[in-house]
């Protein structure tokens, strides 16, 4: 069996509307002006749950999403035949971490950017951090709702961003993630990011297995 | 400060395909100084300026894809394992994925393009025609993705229940991409004519793919260390004061011990870039010498780590590694290599390659 433990975590979200103008100006103005006004929707509210982290270098972070920057991706397509460099740039995984990092100044040893199908990232997302070898890592995830390819769902169709603080050590810990690496007959568990998010406000316990990724179990003090 | 895990894996397998063809094909292609490059429509089939880019088969919209029958024959070789299940876990990373597809959907609404439209859906859609499992994990981080890729799975085949690990990568260019680059002014609008009056640099960009297998038992090429940094310095350029090379250099030095190396750096052609790498790298490597391949093969982008790692085995199996080509004298540093020299008395190998955000990514391969 395999822990860490919950030290913190953070979550702004879900939104299923678009944001209001006043919304993401207050969100703007947790970074230099400048930086801000090129700063995606999903770095903003990425950039919110990450505000108190005390990151050093040698932490690890998991960054998850699947649908990434998606109204970059749609600007970016309707510039053509004049593509936009700003959109092209912010389209590039794992942009809206980056843009975080950057805007903050805050180098990283260790940051794995994963992506995968809605049903199956939170697990991976998990595994990932249980292959963490620092003292301190983060599972960091967010979605930004797009516009008109969010029909046929090549972008999300709501925004939301949590951050979960992991550490090895029990101290003040506020919960547990445990582990079993083998895989298990039981029916897969399916739970999506836009699931995983409203969990996090219920504090109950959360059991997930899959044949591919183990059996996961989710503990509150 | 936590002691860092070398993450050491035998390289049971590697192979991949370039615009030359196999990792045989384009080593030879290398060793003879050809160029892959050719000036061709950054828009492919709807025109657009002429841009540098080596393609395996016409840049064009299809479906099924242009790239599968090109997927096929790289993984022709794949031995034969059950890929997917959790002993036998795959990774599959690109800074691409079926980005082409959702291009073509942008343009034409052909329902057929979304099924490959984003990278959970391409890789579902190569994991189906090729009969892979679904234990997968897919990694995305731009330039370093088959690096970041091979460094998880090292981390997978410390579970005692993994058994091998495989890790594919690839990258097909498409309008979308290189309409990206050339909106970047990073592009040699005047190939084939050296670019040396443009003030940042230029780039060129090729189509790659490449497979690795990794097993913990040792193998006749290993991976002694493997690591990353990430400046977060700035979206597009390194910190100038040089010290994302430095890092990422000094981490792996130690691991280095009394080996003789020679480096694949990243290269790419941008000045500044290149001349942080160049006198970085002699200053942390003392003077081992230097090359890189994106001169001929152009930038791979998110698989050029395990492309470049292909052909450096060949390298190594062949006594000769290729010099850089596409570039002359006066180089930032002395440790360029131009010319192709004979790599007998080196006993390691270390590939760098760095991406967007100041993300960097080292390896040290040994050999017996």
């Amino acid at each position: 069996m395999i822990e860490r433990y919950i030290k913190n975590y953070h979550k702004i979200g879900p939104f299923n509307e678009i944001l209001d103008n006043d919304f993401i100006k207050k969100l703007k103005q947790e970074f230099p002006p400048l930086l801000a006004r090129r700063m995606t929707l999903l770095s903003l509210l990425i950039g919110n749950v990450c505000k108190n982290f005390k990151l050093a270098e040698e932490d690890e972070i998991v960054y998850a999403t699947t649908c990434a920057e998606g109204l970059s991706l749609e600007s970016f397509l309707l510039s053509f035949p004049t593509p936009s460099p700003l959109h092209f740039q912010n389209s590039i995984h794992p942009s809206g971490i980056e843009q975080v990092l950057i805007a903050r100044q805050q180098p990283i040893n260790n940051l794995l950017p994963i992506n995968g199908a809605p049903q199956t990232i939170i697990l991976n997302a998990l595994m990932a951090i249980m292959h963490t070898q620092s003292e301190y890592s983060y599972l960091i995830s967010g979605e930004e709702k797009g516009n008109r390819l969010s029909d046929v769902q090549i972008t999300n169709n709501c925004s939301y961003a949590y951050s979960i603080e992991f550490c090895k050590d029990n101290t003040d810990a506020i919960g547990k993630l445990c582990w079993k690496p083998c895989s298990t007959d039981s029916l897969d568990t399916v739970i999506t990011g836009d699931d995983f998010i409203k969990f996090l406000d219920c504090k109950k316990e959360l059991e997930l297995q899959h044949k591919n990724f183990g059996k996961f179990k989710i503990t509150w003090h | 400060m936590t002691a860092i895990n070398p993450l050491t894996v035998g390289i049971k397998v590697c192979k991949c395909l370039t615009a030359f063809g196999d990792e045989k094909e384009t080593y030879h292609n290398l060793i003879d100084q050809n160029c892959a490059l050719k000036a061709q429509a950054v828009f492919g089939e709807n025109g657009g300026d002429n841009v540098p880019l080596s393609l395996c088969n016409e840049m064009r919209a299809t479906y099924p894809p242009r790239w599968i029958s090109l997927l096929h024959k790289l993984l022709s070789d794949l031995p034969d394992k059950p890929w997917g299940t959790p002993a036998y876990p795959i990774i599959i990373s690109s800074s691409n994925f079926g980005v082409d597809q959702l291009f073509a959907y942008s343009k034409n609404n052909n329902s057929n393009y979304l099924k490959n439209s984003t990278p959970y859906k391409n890789v579902e859609w190569v994991s189906n025609e090729f009969k892979l499992g679904s234990a997968c994990t897919i990694i995305s981080h731009a330039c370093v993705s088959s690096n970041i890729a091979l460094i998880y799975g090292s981390k997978l085949l410390q579970r005692s229940h993994v058994e091998e690990v495989l890790v594919l990568s690839y990258d097909f260019l498409s309008p979308f991409v290189t309409g990206g680059f050339y909106s970047l002014k990073i592009l040699n609008g005047d190939f084939p004519k050296p670019y040396s009056d443009c003030e940042t640099g230029s780039i060129a960009l090729g189509d790659g793919a490449a497979f690795a297998v990794l097993s913990r038992k040792k193998c006749d090429v290993n991976i002694d260390a493997q690591m990353s940094y990430n400046e977060c310095f700035h979206m597009t350029r390194n910190n100038p004061d040089g010290s994302g090379f430095r890092n990422i250099g000094n981490l792996i030095l130690p691991f280095l011990k009394d080996k003789k190396v020679w480096i694949n750096g990243h290269g790419t052609g941008t000045l500044e870039a290149g001349k942080l790498e160049s006198t970085l790298f002699n200053e942390v490597f003392s003077g081992a010498p230097l090359v890189s391949w994106k001169g001929s093969l152009g930038h791979t982008l998110g698989s050029c780590g395990l492309v470049e790692l292909a052909i450096a085995i060949e390298s190594i199996k062949n006594n000769q590694t290729p010099g850089t080509i596409g570039s002359q004298r006066p180089c930032f540093s002395d440790n360029v290599a131009l010319s192709s020299f004979k790599n007998n008395s080196y006993n390691g190998v270390v590939l760098a390659s760095n991406a967007f955000g100041g993300a960097h990514a080292i390896m040290l391969i040994s050999y017996d």
